[in-house]
């Protein structure tokens, strides 16, 4: 199965480095790394490893001190402000561990905000219904539970249908039954919908979900292992 | 421990740098509008008040084209007359030491008891001693020294004085020489001072009684009681004395007396205005910055609890940055305002007014003032800290409670819907930081009144230095003869130039309610003196009715279809005529009415001006004797410029204040409201907005804000025009207009200054760094 797909992602040689002053941090060096179009992706690694500094760099919040990462075989890392923001709207969804839903935003019109764009989306009531909030539409952020908000999270970055789908700690803040279910919600469109879904967690019992998993330590790729028959997220257990 | 406090204050203040500016700036104005305007004030009340005490200045005063001894024993047996000092008053010229003549205007004393000298060298005046006594602005300008020789000139007279002293006097406080002098140019002219029996012709023409009353002793603060003792004496005076022209004035009809007080009156009003608008934006500052900080603190300060701080400790820490910081504005400003705006406005009443003692002073008002700013804003600070501190640490530490994120009941309506998204997110913003939003307003109101108000002022100016020569009195020349010329001559003169007469002298109006004194003018036949209505509009001179200036009309209570009784001071007769239309004037304020009126109710015509359109030359003054002033067009029109230019410094300073209001409110809250938002929008620029589209969506923001500011501000700017360019005074009136333009340039400004700022702080949206907006809530 895994043969047949196109590379979406490629890092060439990827390196980031931070300075604050005099002080000057290599979060990331030499990562080399390739993604597949359609892969569920698990990053995983300790605290501090650099698994956000990568993920975002991907998403192009962030751009890398050295080397090039390639999108459909475009360099993105020559992307100014303006392209990269074409790019995270038409192509990247993105979840993060705190949701970062718009506080005066209903449910509803966080959803439909991609509209605001002028992208094709799904139906922004349909989207709720898929992740299980078609009741709590009208609702505001600060009126619902976290699991119900990073579930409008998600069907935020879906509902445009995004090739891509980034997912920081998307079960960070959340119970082991929510956690759950939003991690079904994630193994679902890599499944049924054929999107790229990369996760990064430091959990490595999600680690048997995916199709890849992508271990990072001290800055760089430490070792890739790939699960011929990922586990559905309905019985993983943690 | 404290130590420690102190460095995080360090740190918080520079945090806040911004909002903390706004508080500085805000109430530094405040002390700044007060010390600058309350020094010069202060100054005036209290140096004024020493100089009229010390040298007894007049509680009445008498003019007539002469008195006799018998008129001086007269006056001086009214009851409680305490003192009189019988003078005569001529105008001639000196030589100064380059051989230029001046004019001078001389005053020939038999005694110096009432409206006495200052003097401020040489020797004290006797009775009966030789040598002159002149004023130190002229010796200053002129290098003249006690015991220096001059030459005085008088109708082809000259004699040899020596200089005795040099002096000032309180009734030569706002002294012209003569009319061709529209304002005080001390050091110019000379008045000096003699001793009767130097007087230069055969007999001596006294025309001038300074009368001090027994029970009368105050000066600048007058009382209720005071001011009876003089009306009863000024009447009794009256009857005492009949006389060609004669004018009996109380302490408070004199002209330079009664410009102190409306000047003291004037600027205590501004003084309590302007500081109150400061203080209102200054509180609001503090409440939106405070809250702000105790909400960003949250947890440190349930930390700090659970370590052990008490609450009152908490408090103080937290109180001490709006103090320090009020009291710091409030010590720059006073001193600021002071040395700038006090210096400024000292600068001008010096010009115009003749006080030795003038002086700048601060006063308890000032250090009340100030102290009351710091309170008022450590206040504000406590009631915005209160409502965290008082609960316990484990509350404090716990997350805020969830807001309710909707827009309220505006919701409910079927348009809402309709709203485009920006609209919707910017109303719920708007309605959720409703704190910030007002303060936001309010800051943009005051900012545009003051604009309104510095355009409309400039507006006013430039009509006002033109309008009453251009309109009114739209003739080239204008010649003044001296009192007592005869009809005959001035006929011949109005034959031999074309002109039109009239006839302008004092007049005591006299109503149900009042009686004052005031200016009548009689015209005769001819266009070159017209009257205009509230609006500017030229309306015809009323035939068979007379027309009352507005402050006149306002003062005695008397409108259109009443009448009105008149009379010429001095003279036994009241006239009556009825009101045909009031007219609005800066000039002299009173009655106006037709030659053929004022001789229909039995007025004899007395012209002592004409106006006419051919060409006078001024040489005719000296040529003439019965010539007082010749004055063109041009010199009228070249005087009014040289006033206004004081009164631009304040349309500056008053446009510098909008500015500077404007931008740190503006800024401030630009500030506060992207901080707020920083997260959304980092998300919006995850989810792939464009920056330009993110910046448009907050720019509609503090459109709305800057939109209704001026809406609700703008109407505030014409009181405030009237606030400060109106006089109290019964005789004094300004022409303000008011026409859009003001309106339109200060609105565009206002939205000007907001897009501008806004895209300042807004340029930062290109490069916000993500990732760290986005970090999880620490
Ligand atoms: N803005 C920054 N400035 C300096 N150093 C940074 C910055 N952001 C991240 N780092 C450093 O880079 C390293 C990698 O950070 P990153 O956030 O990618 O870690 P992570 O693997 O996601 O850790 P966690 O599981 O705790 O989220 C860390 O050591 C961090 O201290
Ligand atoms: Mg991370």
């Amino acid at each position: 199965m895994t043969e047949k797909k196109e590379v979406l992602i490629s890092f060439q040689n990827v390196g980031k480095i931070y300075r604050t002053g005099s002080i000057v941090y290599e979060a990331l060096h030499d990562v080399n790394l390739e993604i597949m179009d359609g892969e569920m992706v698990v990053i995983l690694g300790p605290s501090g490893a650099g698994k956000s500094t990568l993920l975002n760099m991907v998403g192009g919040l962030d751009a890398a001190t050295s080397g090039r990462i390639l999108f459909g075989g475009l360099d993105i890392t020559g992307f100014d402000d303006k392209r990269l923001g074409e790019f995270r709207a038409k192509d990247v969804g993105i979840v993060f561990q705190f949701y970062n839903l718009v506080p005066t935003l209903t449910a509803y019109e966080n959803v439909a905000l991609m509209k605001e764009l002028g992208i094709e989306i799904m139906d922004p009531g349909e989207a709720l219904e898929l992740v299980g909030l078609g009741d709590r539409k009208d609702n505001f952020p600060s009126q619902m539970s976290g699991g119900q908000q990073q579930r409008v999270s998600i069907a935020r970055a879906i509902a445009k249908m995004p090739r891509l789908l980034l997912c920081d700690e998307p079960t960070g803040a959340l119970d082991t039954k929510t956690g759950q279910e939003v991690l079904k919600l994630l193994q679902l469109q890599s499944k049924q919908y054929g999107r790229t879904v990369v996760m990064v967690t430091h959990n490595s019992a999600f680690a048997d979900i995916a199709d890849k998993v992508v271990l990072v330590r001290d800055g760089t790729v430490s070792d890739i292992k790939y699960n011929e028959n990922p586990l559905d997220a309905d019985k993983l257990e943690w | 421990m404290k130590k420690i406090l102190l460095i995080k204050m360090f740190r918080d203040l520079k945090q806040n740098f911004i909002q903390f500016l706004a508080i500085f700036v805000m109430c530094f104005f405040a002390a700044f509008a007060f010390s600058g305007i309350d020094s010069p004030t202060e100054g005036l009340r209290v140096s004024v008040d020493r100089y009229f005490t010390e040298t007894n200045f007049m509680d009445i005063g008498i003019t007539a084209d002469s008195f006799t001894q018998e008129d001086l024993a007269a006056v001086e047996s009214v009851q409680n007359v305490e003192a009189v000092s019988m003078h005569a008053d001529i105008v001639g010229r000196i030589v100064t030491k380059s051989g230029a003549e001046k004019k001078a205007g001389m005053r020939f004393i038999s005694n110096d008891e009432v409206s006495k000298m200052l003097l401020m060298e040489g020797d004290a005046y006797e009775p009966g001693m030789p040598g002159v006594w002149i004023d130190w602005h002229f010796a200053e300008a002129e290098h003249f020294a006690v015991g220096d020789k001059v030459t005085l000139k008088y109708e082809g007279a000259y004699f040899d004085e020596t200089i005795r002293g040099i002096a000032d006097n309180p009734d030569f406080y706002e002294y012209t020489v003569d009319d061709t002098y529209t304002e005080p140019r001390f050091g110019d002219y000379c008045y000096c001072f003699l001793d009767v029996t130097e007087y230069p012709g055969k007999d001596i023409v006294y025309d001038r009684m300074d009368v001090s009353l027994a029970n009368v002793s105050n000066q600048i603060y007058i009382t209720d009681a005071d001011e009876r003792e003089m009306e009863k004496a000024k009447v009794d005076i009256m009857d005492a004395l009949s006389k060609n022209n004669l004018t009996v004035l109380t302490k408070s009809d004199d002209p330079g007396f009664s410009s102190v007080i409306s000047d003291i009156d004037f600027n205590e009003m501004i003084d309590a205005v302007i500081p109150v608008l400061f203080i209102a934006v200054a509180i609001l500052g503090v409440v939106t910055t405070m809250t702000r900080i105790m909400a960003k603190h949250r947890t440190l300060i349930g930390a700090l609890k659970a370590l052990g701080f008490s609450r009152a400790t908490i408090m103080a820490h937290y109180m001490s940055y709006v103090t320090i910081i009020a009291v710091l504005a409030c010590i720059s400003g006073s001193v600021v305002g002071y040395y700038t705006l006090g210096v400024s406005f000292f600068q001008d009443t010096v010009t115009y007014h003749s006080n030795p003692y003038a002086t700048l002073l601060v006063s308890q008002g000032q250090v009340f003032v100030d102290i009351a700013i710091v309170i008022i804003a450590t206040m504000t600070a406590y009631f915005s800290c209160r409502k965290l501190l008082v609960q316990n640490a484990a509350d404090i530490l716990r997350p805020e409670p969830p807001t309710q994120a909707g827009a309220g009941p505006i919701e409910g309506f079927k348009l809402w819907n309709r709203l485009s998204f920006a609209s919707r997110w910017n109303l719920r913003d708007v309605n959720l930081n409703r704190f910030r939003t007002i303060t936001g307003v309010m800051g943009v109101m005051l900012c545009s009144a003051l604009m309104v108000t510095a355009f409309a002022f400039n507006d006013s100016l430039k009509v006002e230095s033109v309008w009453r020569q251009n309109h009114l009195t739209p003739a080239a020349y204008h010649i003044i003869f001296k009192d007592g010329t005869d009809y005959g001559t001035v006929y011949d003169y109005s034959r031999q130039y074309k002109g039109q007469m009239l006839m302008i002298s004092s007049v005591e109006l006299k109503s149900e309610s009042d009686q004052k004194l005031y200016t009548m003018t009689v015209a005769d036949q001819g266009n070159l003196f017209r009257l205009a209505n509230n609006d500017l509009k030229i309306i015809d001179m009323p035939q068979d009715s007379a027309s009352l200036t507005v402050k006149a009309s306002e003062f005695m209570g008397v409108g259109i279809g009443d009448r009105i009784r008149f009379r010429i001071p001095g003279q036994k007769r009241w006239y009556t005529v009825r009101v045909g239309s009031i007219n609005k004037t800066d000039g002299a304020q009173g009655i106006v009415l037709t030659r053929a009126l004022y001789e229909k109710v039995q007025g004899q015509f007395q012209p002592n001006n004409i106006y006419t359109n051919m060409k006078v030359p001024h040489a005719m003054i000296t040529d003439h004797s019965e010539i007082a002033a010749v004055i063109s067009h041009e010199d009228y029109i070249r005087s009014s410029n040289d006033t206004s230019q004081g009164v631009d410094d304040m349309v500056a300073i008053i446009m510098f204040i909008a500015v500077v209001v404007g931008v740190v409110v503006m800024y401030n809250l630009g500030v506060l409201s992207y901080m707020e938002k920083i997260r959304e929008i980092a998300t919006l620029k995850v989810l792939g907005f464009p920056s330009n589209h993110i910046r448009w969506i907050l720019q509609q923001q503090s459109l709305i804000i800057t939109g209704l500011g001026t809406l609700f501000g703008m109407p505030f700017g014409v009181p405030l025009l009237h606030l400060i360019y109106e006089e109290e005074a019964h005789d004094i009136d300004y022409i303000t207009v008011v026409g859009v333009t003001p309106f339109i340039y200060a609105f565009l400004l206002c939205f000007v200054l907001s897009v501008i700022i806004n895209a300042i702080i807004l340029s930062q949206v290109k490069d916000i760094d993500m990732v760290e907006a986005l970090k999880g809530v620490e």
